[in-house]
């Protein structure tokens, strides 16, 4: 059974939008601050620049980092309507609070992906930068021998794993963003594809919502969804 | 009777109009029948590569892969970590073991295909050098992101995407005790190169270390009881390659979307400089023996869903039979 | 990158008015601390602290290494305090500001070189193998009041830290996984506190705890550490309004008070927080499947 994910928004007041995401023992914060003033060097004239900043827990940032910010700025740019504010910096600034297991490789690396996307992608709701669709993103486990998937696995699943994902979707089930390691065949890849599909796509009004999950908890895109929706409610009280 | 006042109609060379908008550029090349990149070649075509191998006489193993005018030096070089400090009898030797549930000495077993191991010790070294006057865009200096980023890849691909090095092949034992325990180890220094980069460095800069590690040669090594110390045989004939696994191979691809009317994306195997300069969206798939995925990576953009990927998983395959031949025939 | 948004003419003159009529803004009086907060995540060594909006996490981790040549007894403690975009967008990755300089300079003096960690036990086999304690500190808003934030968070996350138990059988060094035998906790000797004062108008008005907009509009301040004995372990000074010797004085005594509440608040929570693993390992340990 795993841990069920939360999601806070907007905690850090000087922040233009902040948002944290916990899945299993991986816990992270994200501030988003833009669009605003940017160095000369990095201007772009016809759209704003984006600048993905990674911070690990414990020690100072190396090429691990380096890797998930390009990985993480690959998954932003297209989503973010850049060309709405030329010339100017949104700074996206994730701090990885805890991470599950304390060795520094490829698995707890790939751990932080889904979490680190689904802050960054909240606190850009809540920083309120235009965006093209939201992402959500989700961890799949594909075990050996029984061909079962796993749905935010937990550290012990992924080492026995014969492949791990981290897929990213948008609202409308569009695929955003693949991280696939190990060892499978293209029809495995289809059905983790679905598998995640159905997490980070936020069930509809009057869908069955049976979406099969063995923790019986909500899908990502669900978490994300009512996250946003709570915090909306609470702004809009002034409203009778 | 009208005098015409049409303003004159500008012509550019292709290359002007290169330079003002890129994006229009390559649109209306695929937009044509059949459709072309302005290199000439079709979207689902890669560039012809070659290899060659033990060109460096330093370095243990070597290899320089050309794609295109993408080329790519990498050299082996193999170095030895003792275990213990200091030398002689003098100072003692004090080794540091993690205990774990299953034994109490050493690391987590095979499920992790030993990445445990050369990770703690750091037994592989990888380093990619774009500052060599490659490419307009890359400095001498310290690595700029980019490099770090794919020296990162190169590292992930090595070491967990393909696990090709066991740590039992490292390892310099001592074979004469009555319990074989391992003194020191050979640390492998993989330095890459790029000598000319015309996009696309990712598949050629890992087909140069799958190439430079098969035809890398270290002197055998072992632990002389009596010196206390570990000593190379300088014999050339007793150089021994090292114990590799499966081969494995990166295919590497840019998506463009807003071809023709109806805005349909295609897909372009193998970028040069230009296209990934233009098209942000990209995908790369790396195939094991067999035909097997053993990475996806896929960002920058939503245009390439399902049917997409499958293309770029059907090319790669292709691909990786273009490289299987070559390196084997180069290797013989 | 933006700088740091100087207060009006307009809010400076009403916070400095105000402090005349002995009013500060957020109606504390002037020797109180801003509401104190403080948690600690599920790994050991993890502490959050929020002083008023001011939020610092500390994270303490520890691994082997070879000592220095020249003190092979004694083990490496290191504490990093990056200033990230985070915290102000006035920050920048990369490069040290001055504030950062004299941050890292101050924590380093109180909590460090005032030796709160006993370095000599964390030796494992002299000359060869120690342990190296490493606390990173992120700051994740500033509001004012970084130094006295980051040292209870430091000390906090100290106290709270576990590291893994090591066996020496003659040349091998054996490191327990935390599952296969309890960890040890480090060994402090005494927990430093800081206390920051601000002065405004000529020396007159010293306020504790000043918020960023106070910060801003101080004219000179002075960070003093003291343990709970009354124990001084460093007194910062550097610069701005001459201040004299007997104020000093009054503001160590002042100091003193807090210093004791907030170590016993700082041992309270600790206390909680050892309660709540107990109660919830043993909750995982009693189960009724048998093994099988």
């Amino acid at each position: 059974m795993t841990i069920p994910s939360t999601a806070s928004l907007g905690f850090l007041p000087r922040s233009d939008g902040s948002a944290s995401f916990s899945q299993g023992r991986t816990s992270v914060i994200a501030s988003v601050n833009g669009p605003m003033e940017v160095r000369i060097r990095d201007e772009l004239p016809q759209e704003a620049y984006i600048e993905v900043i990674v911070r690990p827990a414990i020690g100072v940032t190396g090429t691990r980092e380096k890797y998930l910010e390009s990985r993480l700025l690959s998954a932003l740019k297209p989503i973010i309507l850049r060309s709405n504010h030329p010339r100017t910096l949104i700074q996206i600034v994730v701090q990885v609070v805890q991470s599950a297991g304390s060795e520094d490789n490829a698995i707890t690396t790939l751990l932080l992906l889904a979490p680190s996307l689904n802050a960054a992608v909240l606190a850009l709701l809540d920083a309120g930068v235009p965006l093209k669709s939201v992402l959500s993103a989700t961890t799949v486990a594909f075990l050996k021998g029984s061909g079962k998937l796993i749905v935010e696995p937990e550290l012990e699943d992924l080492k026995k794993a014969a492949s791990k994902h981290v897929l990213a979707f948008t609202s409308a089930g569009l695929l955003g963003f693949v991280e696939s390691e190990g060892e499978f065949e293209y029809e495995d890849f289809e059905r983790v594809v679905e598998a995640g599909r159905n997490v980070c796509s936020a069930g509809r009004e009057g869908d069955d919502n049976d979406t099969k999950m063995d923790t019986g908890g909500q899908g990502v895109g669900e978490l994300m969804r009512k996250v946003v929706r709570e915090k909306v409610e609470k702004d809009l009280r002034w409203r009778a | 009777m009208a005098s015409s006042t049409t303003p004159p109609v500008l012509s550019f060379p292709p290359q002007t109009f290169q330079k003002l908008s890129p994006s229009s550029y390559l649109l209306r090349h695929l937009q044509s029948t059949p459709p072309i990149r302005p290199s000439g070649r079709s979207p689902n075509v890669f560039r012809e590569p070659t290899i060659h191998t033990n060109s460096l006489s330093h370095a243990h193993g070597s290899a320089v892969v050309r794609t295109g005018d993408t080329a790519v030096v990498c050299g082996v070089r193999g170095e030895i970590l003792s275990l213990t400090n200091g030398e002689g009898k003098a100072k003692g030797g004090v080794v540091v073991l993690r205990s774990s549930e299953d034994n109490d000495e050493g690391f987590v077993g095979e499920e992790d295909g030993g990445e445990g191991e050369l990770r703690a010790r750091s037994l592989i070294v990888t380093n990619l050098e774009l500052g060599t006057g490659c490419s307009r865009d890359y400095h001498p200096g310290p690595p700029s992101d980019f490099a770090q980023t794919t020296t990162s890849r190169l590292h992930r691909l090595l070491l967990s995407t393909t696990s090709l090095i066991s740590p039992e092949s490292l390892r310099i034992s001592d074979t004469h005790a009555t319990e074989i325990e391992t003194k020191a180890y050979w640390v492998l220094y993989i330095d890459i190169l790029c000598i000319s980069l015309d996009g696309n460095i990712l598949d050629t800069a890992w087909a140069s270390v799958i190439a430079a590690l098969r035809s890398t040669r270290l002197p055998r090594a072992y632990w002389d009881a009596d010196l206390e110390a570990v000593v190379c045989d300088p014999d050339l004939a007793k150089y021994t390659g090292l114990q590799l696994g499966q081969l494995a191979f990166t295919a590497s691809f840019a998506v463009i979307s807003g071809v023709g009317d109806d805005g349909k994306s295609v897909i372009l195997s193998d970028p040069d400089e230009f296209e990934e300069s233009v098209c942000e969206e990209s995908v790369m798939v790396c195939i094991k023996e067999g035909g097997k995925i053993a990475r996806i990576e896929k960002g920058g953009g939503l245009a390439c869903g399902m049917e997409g990927l499958g293309e770029c998983v059907h090319r790669a395959r292709n691909r990786f039979d273009v490289w299987e031949r070559l390196v084997k025939s180069a290797l013989v | 990158m933006p700088r740091e948004l100087e207060p009006s003419t307009s809010e400076k003159t009403f916070v400095l008015e105000a402090l005349k009529q002995k009013l500060r803004i957020d109606g504390r009086d002037f020797e109180s601390f801003r509401g104190l907060e403080l948690s600690f995540g599920e790994d050991y060594g993890l502490a959050d602290v929020q002083l008023g909006k001011t939020r610092v996490l500390a994270r303490v981790s520890a691994e082997v290494a070879k000592p220095f040549s020249d003190r092979p007894f004694d083990g490496i403690f290191q504490i990093t305090t990056e200033l990230g975009p985070m915290a102000s967008p006035a920050f920048e990755t990369g490069r040290q500001t001055e504030q950062e300089v004299l941050l890292a300079r101050l924590i380093e003096k109180a909590i460090r070189r005032s030796g709160a960690i006993d370095t000599e036990s964390l030796c494992i086999v002299a000359g060869q193998k120690c342990w190296q304690v490493r606390v990173d500190v992120h700051f994740l808003h500033h509001d004012g009041g970084l130094v006295d934030a980051s040292c209870i968070a430091v000390v906090a996350a100290l106290q709270h830290f576990r590291r893994p138990d090591v066996s020496v059988e003659g040349e091998k060094i054996i490191i327990h996984t935390l599952t296969e035998r309890v960890p040890v906790p480090l060994s402090i000797l005494h927990v430093p506190i800081c206390v920051t004062y601000s002065f405004y108008h000529g020396g007159e008005i010293s306020l504790v705890d000043a918020t960023l907009q106070e910060e801003q509009l101080r004219d000179g301040d002075m960070t003093i550490t003291l343990n709970k004995f009354g124990e001084v372990c460093q007194i910062a000074k550097a610069g701005g309004l001459p201040i004299g010797a007997l104020a000093l004085l009054q503001c160590a005594r002042v100091a003193l008070v807090k210093v004791q509440e907030i170590t016993a608040f700082i041992q309270k929570r600790l206390e909680e927080d050892q309660t709540l693993r107990t109660r919830r390992d043993n909750l995982l340990e009693s189960t009724a499947e048998n093994p099988r």
